[in-house]
């Protein structure tokens, strides 16, 4: 049960936040947004791979076709 | 021991989303429900295979057709993920999708019963003088 993936999701999410503000903070708004899709898009991706993990074992568990 | 592993860790990731959502994060904390909602059922998957196994042992030795077995299994399946799917999306707060997505689980297992419900009404039929 590898679990870290669910922290590395919960630690980029909240690392974005602090960069969030700190870009604003530097008045760079246009950086702050695309830092927040980037992050967006990387957690995306991992969370679609582990879904199609999640939807191959059922299938072959249930011998779904 | 591995339940309370799995329980504990429910508990504690639930506070994490929390956080997440009070950071103004709210769509990564959806994220992260999806991901660790995923990481759960294939924990349970892994752990239900063996059972799985021999049940279809078991449906086998019944003298059971060989695809109603397998019809049965399917439905199951099917009615795991498309379940999955839903709670997700009422989550998500999205009510609608979540029922669009409880109604074509529902539509694809009517359409894997239709044979069985033939051969039911056939056999009703020759029953009847």
């Amino acid at each position: 049960m590898n679990i870290d993936l669910v922290f590395r999701i919960a630690a980029i999410g909240i690392l974005l936040a602090v960069l969030n503000q700190v870009l604003k903070g530097a008045g760079r708004e246009d950086m702050a947004t695309l830092a927040t899709l980037a992050g967006l898009v990387i957690v995306l991706v991992m969370v679609i791979e582990l879904v199609a993990q999640l939807f191959d074992s059922v299938k072959a568990l249930f011998q779904l076709y | 021991m591995e339940l309370l592993k799995a329980l504990g860790l429910c508990v504690t990731v639930c506070a994490l989303l929390l956080a997440l959502k009070t950071h103004g994060r709210a769509e990564m904390a959806c994220l992260a429900s999806i991901a660790f909602t995923a990481l759960m059922l294939l924990w349970v998957l892994k752990s239900i295979s063996p059972a799985v196994a021999e049940m279809r042992a078991l449906l086998d030795g019944a003298g059971v057709g060989e695809e109603t077995a397998a019809l049965v299994f399917k439905v199951t399946g099917i009615a795991l993920v498309s379940e999955f799917a839903c709670q997700l999306c009422r989550d998500a707060g999205e009510g609608a999708l979540g029922a669009k997505a409880a109604l074509a689980g529902k539509v694809s297992v009517l359409l894997l019963a239709l044979p069985l419900l033939k051969s039911l009404c056939g056999m009703v039929l020759e029953l009847l003088p």
